[in-house]
């Protein structure tokens, strides 16, 4: 199993729209796989299921030494893709130290879900490399950071790049995926200098070659609680994700088995 | 204004780059070793995790969930054998580099309980802590010295070799408890030299702040911190164990 985290030091760049539609590409190619909030402001969960709020979730596993993983999945409509819900979030104190203590048990998280058979795990994680996102990021395989296509965007890159040096450490597996641009304006000068800017500075396999463009359907579809790919007008989107996913792919060692 | 005006206005493009090209390396950077095996075979585990031990291999691929954890003290999550398979490998809690060798073989010995307890078993609890502690840190952690300060003052341990350094370093971390700064974890760092730091941690026991001042070439991780912690924890604990 594979284990995926979508993290960045900013809020709204796009974390939770990228691992909900990511995780829909990979379920849509036949891996079984889980969609994990480990937001407590729980937007998955709020996106994917409106009653999300009221669902037990990855922090009442974290509160619960006897809790299964098995009692929090949330089947949807495709038998491939299932999620975790962010569970009682809002109730939860979590650390401000660098790491929340929580990485034993979100370990166990990890071995309960790949002993269920899932090929794929993706957490969505709360902005910020501290706390609970740390811990998920100890355990993950692969960690990709969406990146705002905009100049205040690319002033936080060597702060992320820092953070993710500290996470190495902890967890040396954790593979770097890359950065990936999300919400490219491609008509404003200012977003497609920030996207050059951001690909001049970093090396080439740290900056994924496919960008998420800024589409107004992301909004729509997330105010309906869905992926973007299943809207109407959604089949470039989907396009789009597909296009991530295999790129994502070639970059994954050890890879996703098929 | 061109792209990489933009850019460098507010960051350095070098360091960039060679941040990010660490990041991609293969072999990174490694843990610190669980402070584990230095506890002696029959170590159960630390706070609230004492219903963890060893378990044999096989089992590590197909761990089932056993939703009663608590209720069957026999069965045991696998990670505690994953992290015996990594703590052989003895890796380095430093962001980069590698441990000396001398340092890596004198690790595999490690058995400082015993010898701690063959002199100890009368003493009062914090000493024979101390004592068990230091000797973790010294074969355990690549740190270059290390001395540790009784919350009364006295140096029990002290390879750095500067009793004036020490007590300024005591002095800073006494100031920051009682006025309530530093970091919310009690650390402390302060640069002595080019590529030396000390780390000053505060480590509270009941008789009061224990200091633990580390010499490193650069920060210890905060993994390998909180592992530091704990390892002062558990020989806490352990030579509070009336009889042992
Ligand atoms: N490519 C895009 N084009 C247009 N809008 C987008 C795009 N991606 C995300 N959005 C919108 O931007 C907002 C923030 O996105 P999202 O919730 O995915 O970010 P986030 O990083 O998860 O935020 P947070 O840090 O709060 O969890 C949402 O309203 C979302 O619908
Ligand atoms: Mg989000």
């Amino acid at each position: 199993m594979t284990t995926l985290a979508i993290t960045s030091q900013k809020g709204g760049v796009g974390k939770t729209t990228l691992s909900i539609n990511l995780a829909y590409a990979f379920a849509r190619s036949g891996r079984k796989t889980l969609l994990v909030d480990t937001d407590p402001q729980g937007s998955v969960g709020l996106s994917l299921t409106r009653q999300s709020r009221h669902l037990s979730g990855f922090y009442d596993f974290l509160e619960n030494p006897v809790m299964n993983v098995g009692e929090l999945i949330v089947p949807t409509r495709l038998p491939t893709f299932s999620l975790v819900a962010a569970g009682r979030g809002s109730a939860y104190e979590f650390g401000s130290g660098p790491i929340s203590g929580n990485i034993h048990r979100i370990r166990g998280f990890v071995s309960q879900i790949r002993a269920m058979k899932y090929d794929v795990c993706i957490f969505d994680t709360a902005a910020g490399l501290f706390g609970v996102t740390a811990d998920v990021l100890g355990v993950s395989n692969g960690v990709m950071v969406p990146q705002q296509s905009e100049p205040l965007g690319v002033r936080s890159v060597p702060k992320m790049l820092e953070a993710l040096t500290r996470m190495r450490a902890v967890n040396p597996s954790l593979q770097v995926l890359g950065v990936i641009l999300t919400m490219v304006k491609k008509e404003l000068s200012e977003s497609l200098e920030s996207a050059q800017a951001l690909r001049g500075l970093l090396p080439d396999e740290m900056v994924m070659q496919t960008e998420i463009p800024r589409n107004d359907l992301y909004v729509q579809a997330s105010a309906r609680g869905l992926p973007v790919g299943v809207m109407a007008e959604g089949a470039k989107t989907l396009a789009i994700f597909e296009e991530l996913r295999l790129e994502l792919e070639q970059r994954i060692n050890p890879p996703i088995p098929s | 204004m061109n792209e990489n005006e933009v850019v460098s206005q507010w960051l350095d493009p070098d360091e960039v780059r060679s941040l990010a090209e660490g990041l991609l390396a293969k072999n990174p950077v490694s843990q610190i070793p669980s402070h584990e095996s230095v506890f002696g075979k029959d170590f159960e585990g630390f706070d609230g995790e004492s219903n963890l031990s060893t378990q044999p291999l096989q089992s590590v691929t197909s761990e089932p969930a056993n939703p009663f954890p608590q209720a069957s003290p026999k069965s045991k999550p696998a990670r505690s054998v994953v992290d015996g398979i990594k703590q052989s490998v003895r890796p380095d809690p430093f962001r980069e580099g590698q441990p000396p060798v001398a340092l890596t073989a004198a690790v595999k010995q490690a058995a400082p309980l015993e010898v701690v307890s063959s002199r100890s078993s009368g003493l009062p609890s914090l000493p024979r802590a101390l004592g068990t502690f230091s000797n973790w840190l010294k074969k355990q952690t690549p740190i270059l010295a290390a001395f540790v300060c009784d919350p009364k003052g006295e140096i029990v341990v002290d390879d750095v070799g500067s009793e004036k350094l020490i007590k300024v370093a005591r002095s800073l971390a006494l100031a920051s408890v009682t006025m309530g700064e530093g970091a919310p974890s009690g650390l402390l760092q302060v640069e002595i030299a080019k590529d030396r730091m000390i780390e000053i941690l505060q480590l509270e026991s009941k008789e009061g702040h224990s200091i633990a001042g580390l010499v490193v070439a650069r920060p210890l991780t905060s993994e390998a911190l909180a592992t530091i912690r704990r390892s002062f924890k558990t020989a806490l604990s352990r030579s509070s164990t009336p009889g042992e």
